[in-house]
């Protein structure tokens, strides 16, 4: 099915202060905002004609009165090149001094000795490399698997499932990522087959209160925004049992002391926090 | 982000705070650009997620590089109105009253109103508190929430 954009548009500047109002009380997944001479236009995309149809009706009825002689509304297909023209400008990336993390389609480039190229096909799942946290997380996972071969590893929130094969190629047993989203575990099971790493990487949708036996893994990683890692705090801390590390990103700084009190008041020894361009990087030690 | 760096186009978007994703509106309004979907769905959420059930109204910077920067500014002034009456803010298409003169929906003291003003006027076109405060309470009347 074809994505329908919902353009709706107001001339006049008094039209276009209700269209906005009426859109940001009818259209709760968000919208978009074009301003066009005095007026200006709101815009939303839908999966079908007819659900495009109802997004159109639900804002003119939040409109109210005369949106019929106030508004103009058009439903037209959407190119489906948003869905992979972000995908042309990624790069691979250096994640630690050892791994280099590249979409499948990057050339390849002379790499330096000693460094091992993993690819990934770009999908909408989080961990392309470009983000300051998916470099800490698998620079403090590539120490930690080489300080000590043969670790079990547990990565929740896994996206592209980068860094439980950061950990594998860095010496780990094997690893286990987690995540809620199917698409991303769709997408981390193939990056594992395209770097023929499959049979010590698994990926599933599993939740983690399920896996998460007391002390079943060495390693949990966890790249994850502060309401999930609120809530996944308890199964991870379990999962690394007394014995297992653990390794948590995706705070901001002024977010990772909550985290770091939850930490400590579950008896971990937290080392002082790693951040880079605002984020952090909390792990705890042996 | 250097201010050096060539723009190449800006977007405006209300998103609901904290929850933003790679479907629609975000894909297909920044994955045009070139701009890298999930890490503005990533640095988005973290830095909006503390504000709570709203819409917040977000201007996105992108470069010629296709590297991004990007600036919040205050949940519209309904979003808030209806927080400070406690009307819900994600039931659709809206919990403000459609017939505002006759069926009222909520109350709102002046102090309220003046609370909500002083969070808005670094969007609104004023610097006079009681001139924000008028224009809000005119946005609440015309949703049928009573200013007393």
């Amino acid at each position: 099915m074809t994505t329908q954009r919902v353009l709706v548009t107001a001339a006049s500047a008094p039209a276009w202060r209700r269209l906005r109002g009426a859109a940001a009380r009818a259209w709760v997944a968000g919208f978009e905002e074009r301003r066009e001479g005095r007026g200006g236009a709101v815009v939303a995309w839908a999966p079908s004609v007819a659900d495009a149809e109802r997004l159109a009706e639900r804002l003119l009825e939040a409109f109210g009165a005369a949106a019929a002689e106030a508004v103009t509304v058009a439903i037209t297909p959407e190119s489906s090149a948003w869905r992979t023209e972000w995908t042309r400008h990624l790069r691979p990336v250096a994640l630690t001094d050892h791994v280099q993390w590249a979409p499948v389609e990057a050339e390849e480039s002379a790499s330096a000795p000693g460094v091992t190229r993993l690819c990934f096909a770009p999908r909408f799942a989080f961990g392309d490399g470009s983000h300051v946290t998916t470099r800490l997380a698998a620079r403090a996972v590539e120490r930690l698997c080489r300080e000590r071969p043969g670790l079990r590893v547990l990565d929740v929130g896994t996206g592209t499932g980068v860094l439980a094969l950061v950990a594998v190629v860095s010496g780990a047993g094997g690893a286990l990522g987690l995540d809620v989203d199917a698409e991303a575990v769709e997408a981390a099971r193939d990056n594992a087959r395209l770097n023929g790493l499959d049979a010590r990487c698994q990926f599933a949708g599993t939740a983690l209160a399920e896996v998460a036996e007391r002390g079943a893994f060495d390693l949990v990683v966890a790249n994850l925004e502060l309401r999930p890692m609120r809530e996944a705090l308890g199964g991870i801390l379990r999962a690394a049992g007394a014995r297992g590390r653990v390794v948590l990103t995706g705070l901001l700084v002024d977010q990772a002391e909550e985290i770091t009190r939850a930490l400590r008041r579950a008896n971990a020894s937290v080392a002082p926090p790693r951040a880079d361009e605002g984020w952090v990087l909390l792990e705890t030690l042996a | 982000m250097s201010a050096k760096k060539k723009i190449s186009a800006y977007v405006k978007l209300q998103l609901p705070a904290g929850k933003a994703n790679p479907s629609p509106p975000v894909g297909p309004a920044l994955g045009q650009h070139g701009v890298n979907i999930m890490g503005f769905c990533k640095e988005f959420n973290a830095k909006s997620a503390p504000l709570g059930d709203v819409m917040i109204p977000v201007v996105i910077t992108v470069y010629a590089d296709r590297s991004f920067s990007f600036v919040m500014k205050q949940p519209p002034a309904s979003g808030l109105i209806k927080k400070a009456c406690g009307l819900s803010t994600s039931k659709k298409p809206g919990s403000g009253s459609k017939e505002p003169n006759k069926q009222k929906v909520g109350k709102l003291t002046m102090d309220q109103v003046r609370t909500i003003a002083k969070q808005k006027m670094e969007d609104m076109n004023t610097t006079d508190l009681e001139a924000a405060a008028r224009t809000i309470a005119g946005t609440a009347r015309s949703m049928g929430v009573d200013v007393v």
